[in-house]
């Protein structure tokens, strides 16, 4: 039978020397620790809601970084197809000429980049990634000519932008602070009144050595509350109440006010 | 810092409550001043502060509703609407909208309904705006030290054309006496072009009663307010039914200026006189031709936009 007394002394005497150590000197511990967390980032809030009141949100991005790395992030809502109205020059009157249909296109294709996004990786890896609207032309399927496409995809990608849906940011992101010798920035990312509802990823893109490391994801969610989701829910699932409901409220609102006018002005 | 936006569930963005008041109230004062619906104004408006375009002529329609039912309340206490004459006009009109539905279909299966109904607004609002000046802007001139003004119950050439048509009738709020034909055939006309157009018809019908139908302006205003009233229920209903397009919290914001607008403009409807009104409107269906003209000449920001709208 083995002597268990013999070993469990030893470790006492072990952990009593580690002890002492660390208590004549402290400084070893925070020298000898590891650096911050880099295998994650923090999101907040990770759901927003919109409410009445809703007029866009800051989303706060906590990241820890080494102080040469740069950064990006992506925010991609959910792929659809989408059908739009083409417009062109027929001599020279401005006029619908057609429609045009995109299939796989991100609903939200936002990029923050702390540099030039060209300068970020290699084409290669940003193509692996799925970075930038160059990426983004090659993963959307436009039916139309090869040509068309190419003017199309920027017509689309402008749009996009006018409903601040699509965009890429790349200016320099705060100094932060360094701790631990690695740097930490809060980024706020501005999330447009125009998202739809919806289920989003937030990726971050470190690039150290002139290579773009695995990204990290986060998902947010977006949801309509109160009064928004009652009036949606009934919109769309109660369209004949709702139309109902639509008229009478304007009929009696009208005749309301103008009995309340009416009233006013015989006084 | 008091949040002044208001998040819009079916246009699915946020918007300045007062722009929304402001914009009803303004649209509003001219519906109640001229009796139209204010759709071919307001529809734009909403377009340049990022309004879907589907969203925003199917609530515009509802918006409508309400100033036109206010407006309409006002008229009719005032005894300035032909009801003999609305009802005719609102039966010809349902039948001319069933039609525009299907014309509409027609255009766009050929690819092109929207330029289409853009050059039918120039071409319309072209003829509609100088004629409606030039006649008012004559008539004010010579009238400065003139006697007062009384108004013409003769039946013009149109009517004169059709005085052996059946069905004659007298309209005594108009003092005017046609067959019902004229203006049954008028308002399917009016329905087609509505349709088409996506908007109330206010603006085609005023035109049509004072100078095809003679009738005198103040009842034009307040028969044209109830025309539009119910075109634009049924366009109501059925865009919240098939497109679920009818965003009620941008409507009801509208609707909270433009009725009190409404009660406003029908005030100052009472004080101005018949070719004063004549020639305000004209000018603003000019304006609003020359922005629709600029927009078949001149490039577009976006060439590409969602399907809908008008």
């Amino acid at each position: 039978m083995r002597d268990y007394s013999d070993i469990r002394k030893r470790c006492w005497v072990v952990v009593a020397i580690t002890l002492l150590f660390l208590m004549a000197n402290p400084c070893a511990v925070l020298a000898d620790s590891p650096l911050p967390d880099m295998d994650s980032f923090q999101i907040s809030p990770s759901e927003i809601q919109i409410g009445a009141l809703y007029h866009g949100e800051q989303l706060k991005i906590d990241i820890n970084s080494l102080p040469d790395e740069q950064i990006a992030l992506k925010l991609e809502g959910k792929r659809e197809s989408i059908k739009l109205s083409k417009k062109g020059k027929v001599y020279f009157l401005w006029m619908t000429v057609g429609e045009i249909v995109f299939h796989n296109t991100p609903q939200v294709y936002l990029i923050y980049a702390s540099r030039k996004l060209e300068k970020l990786g290699s084409d290669s890896e940003r193509l692996r990634l799925g970075l930038g609207y160059t990426v983004l032309e090659k993963q959307v399927q436009i039916e139309g000519s090869s040509q068309e496409r190419q003017e199309s995809f920027g017509e689309f990608v402008k749009m996009k932008e006018h409903e601040k849906l699509y965009g890429i940011h790349d200016e320099p992101f705060p100094t932060g602070s360094m701790k631990d010798g690695a740097r930490h920035v809060v980024f706020n990312l501005d999330i447009p009144s125009t998202i739809p509802a919806g289920e989003y990823t937030i990726e971050l893109y470190r690039m150290r050595g002139g290579k773009i490391l695995a990204p990290l994801s986060k998902n947010l969610t977006i949801k309509k509350t109160g009064l928004v989701s009652y009036i949606s829910d009934l919109a769309y699932n109660h369209a004949k109440l709702y139309g109902g409901i639509a008229v009478a409220l304007a009929v009696m609102i009208g005749v309301l006010i103008g009995l309340l006018f009416g009233l006013l002005r015989r006084k | 810092m008091m949040n002044f936006f208001i998040y819009l569930p079916i246009a699915g963005t946020s918007v300045s409550i007062f722009l929304l008041l402001g914009l009803g109230g303004a649209v509003g004062f001219l519906s109640g001043l001229f009796g139209v619906g204010g759709g071919f104004l307001l529809t734009p408006l909403l377009l340049m502060i990022g309004i879907n375009p589907v969203v925003a002529a199917a609530s515009d329609s509802n918006q409508i509703v309400a100033a036109s039912s206010s407006g309409m309340y006002a008229h009719w206490k005032a005894g300035n609407v032909d009801f003999k004459m609305g009802i005719i006009l609102i039966l010809g009109g349902i039948i001319g909208g069933t039609m525009g539905v299907q014309v509409i279909k027609i255009l766009q299966q050929m690819g092109n309904a929207d330029f289409l109904i853009k050059t039918c607004y120039v071409i319309m609002l072209g003829v509609v705006g100088p004629y409606m000046f030039y006649e008012s802007y004559t008539k004010l001139r010579p009238r400065k030290k003139a006697p007062p003004r009384v108004q013409t119950r003769e039946p013009g050439w149109f009517s004169k054309v059709f005085t052996n048509l059946p069905f004659q009738m007298h309209f005594e709020k108009s003092g005017v006496s046609m067959s019902v034909i004229i203006p049954f055939l008028l308002g399917i006309l009016v329905g087609v072009l509505a349709a088409i157009m996506g908007v109330g018809g206010g603006f085609i019908m005023v035109p049509i009663m004072v100078y095809l139908l003679r009738m005198p302006m103040h009842v034009v205003v307040g028969t044209s307010l109830f025309q539009v009233l119910f075109t634009c229920i049924n366009v109501t209903f059925m865009q919240a039914y098939t497109n679920h397009s009818v965003d009620l919290v941008l409507a009801l914001l509208l609707l909270a200026g433009s009725t009190l607008g409404a009660q406003f403009g029908a005030q100052v409807s009472q004080k101005l006189k018949a070719d004063q009104l004549k020639i305000l409107l004209s000018i603003i269906i000019l304006i609003t031709m020359v922005k629709m003209l600029s927009g078949l000449l001149i490039a577009p920001d976006l060439l590409l936009m969602l399907k809908g709208g008008h």
